[in-house]
């Protein structure tokens, strides 16, 4: 049986290119990077860090009272998911559909508040009592229930850069397969406090400043890359049934066709062709459509110079012969990697892209590495005006990788 | 355009609880233990200072189980005490100013 068909709705945005998924589509398709150079830590002990990070206000989105409660990635969700309920049409006097269940993203949950919390366990032997209730990953999907009225279910997937994919893709299954009518899906990270900034730099994959400049320092795909730039944010789609979005006469962004998941089973850090050639297998296989019918895929490709060479293989591999027709970008050359909130900002984008039938650019790619060679649309956006679908790929720290199949609408 | 978010803004504020500076001009200005907590639940948890008063409970003021114990902890930073759990039975905020009261002049002596 076929199962239901699922549409994207809505669009609610808080990313380091901005908050208004409309410009920032434009601002891709321009090549504009939100990469800076960041001063993380202290003047005395720190580093200069690259990274994509939001100059965050929730103003008067979230209550002050309210804000006592939410850690950074939380009052993101809240915000983002704000944004697009009302982009949808579904917000009424503040609240949202009642009925709708939330499925959300989240690699660390609120990180700034466990270093935080351990700051002051090891200087004063005292820690604050909401902590808990902050630093858990659940928390931004529980405070989207709380701030909207919604009581379907709040789940939470923690599949570390797949965490919003697959939160996508289990939001696209429910209502496919009749557990939902409306969906709330999406992810949120905000892990750019100087404990975890460190961390992520102790693995040994952060890019360095290319002598362009900061903006110019994500390099997917090309022969200088040097690694990824970490980035943070919150992106909320809403997914409702062909039956509930044609009833009160929604507009569609894109249709979501397919999900397929794997696991390598490999390496913790190391990726696998082969795990990502099924995961985008198994995607194709459930949306029931070819290779050569995808136009477009948002890679995973973070910068990194062991990992864009193993997903181009990867594509290779999935597509035969396709392989040379689809155009491939990475995304995170200009908003960075958001972690647990990447799939959903890069599924978005593809959904716009779906919608203006014009492919997003691979920012800073002027000496495409041989390895990589395959249509990796270097530097500027083109039209598409035959793009039908195009897939969107988030391969996860552990071996998670999840392959996301949308169709225009 | 419907507008979900609420009326209020957080203003920008330069009151830190927990600061030793902000200790000590309390107690220069005389402040007591009472407008200590008026001017936390007005300034961090946006209670409108007219519908605060001595007999108002905390859950009145909107504070729950886990905003209560959050208070306290700011309550003993800023005045270097310790409210014992059984101790923390207070329903109205003269109550709990009264408690406070107690602790530093407990721990005063």
């Amino acid at each position: 049986m076929r199962g239901r068909r699922v549409f994207v709705t809505g669009l609610g945005f808080v990313s380091p290119l901005g908050d208004d998924p409309k410009e920032v589509f434009e601002r891709i398709c321009r090549g504009e990077s939100a990469i800076r150079m960041v001063r993380s830590g202290t003047p005395e002990i720190g580093v200069d860090v690259l990274l994509a990070s939001i100059d965050f206000d929730p103003g008067d989105r979230i209550k002050k009272a309210d804000r006592l409660l939410m850690a950074r990635s939380a009052q993101m969700a809240v915000v983002a998911t704000g944004s697009a309920l009302e982009d949808s049409g579904l917000l009424t006097d503040g609240q949202g559909p009642e009925e709708a269940t939330v499925h959300m993203g989240c690699g660390l949950g609120g990180s700034e508040v466990i270093q935080e919390s351990y700051r002051s366990y090891i200087t004063r032997r005292r820690v604050r009592p909401t902590t808990v209730p902050l630093i858990m990953a659940s928390a931004p999907a529980s405070q989207v229930c709380m701030s909207f009225g919604i009581r379907g279910l709040a789940h939470t997937y923690s599949v570390a850069c797949a965490s919003s994919s697959v939160a996508i893709g289990e939001a696209f299954r429910s209502i496919r397969d009749g557990y939902a009518d409306v969906v709330i899906a999406g992810g949120a990270e905000a892990m750019l406090n100087d404990g975890s900034v460190a961390a992520w730099q102790a693995v040994g994959v952060i890019a360095k400043q290319h002598s362009h400049g900061a903006g110019a320092s994500c390099r997917p795909f090309d022969l200088e890359r040097t690694g990824l730039v970490l980035g943070e944010g919150a992106v909320t789609l809403i997914l409702e049934s062909e039956e509930r979005a044609s009833a009160r006469g929604a507009d569609c962004v894109a249709e979501i066709v397919g999900f397929g998941a794997s696991s390598d089973a490999h390496k913790l850090t190391e990726p696998s062709v082969d795990g990502q050639e099924r995961a985008m297998r198994n995607a194709l296989k459930d949306a029931r459509l070819d290779p050569d019918s995808v136009g477009y895929i948002n890679a995973h490709a973070t910068g990194t110079p062991r990992g864009d060479p193993v997903e181009i293989e990867a594509v290779k591999r999935a597509f035969g012969a396709a392989a040379r027709g689809v155009a491939i970008s990475s995304t995170k050359s200009m908003h960075g990697h958001l972690v647990g909130a990447s799939g959903a900002l890069e599924c978005a984008v593809t959904a716009l892209a779906l919608r203006e039938r014009r492919l997003p650019p691979t920012a800073n790619l002027t000496r495409p590495d041989p390895t990589c060679d395959l249509d990796c649309v270097a530097g500027v956006s083109r039209e598409a005006p035959d793009l039908e679908v195009a897939l969107s790929n988030s391969f996860a720290f552990g071996g998670s990788n999840a392959t996301l199949v949308l169709r225009r609408a | 355009m419907r507008r979900w978010y609420c009326e209020r803004r957080w203003p920008s504020f330069s009151f830190r609880c927990g600061s030793s500076k902000v200790s000590s001009f309390l107690e220069e200005v005389g402040v007591t233990h009472y407008e200590f907590l008026v001017d936390v639940l007005s300034e961090k948890y946006d209670v409108a200072k007219e519908v605060i008063s001595p007999e108002a409970t905390l859950t009145e003021l909107g504070l729950d189980s886990l905003t209560v114990v959050e208070l306290l902890f700011d309550v003993e930073d800023e005045f270097g005490i310790e409210v014992p759990e059984e101790r923390a039975t207070f329903q109205t905020l003269a109550e709990a100013a009264a408690l406070v009261d107690e602790l530093v002049q407990a721990k005063g002596a």
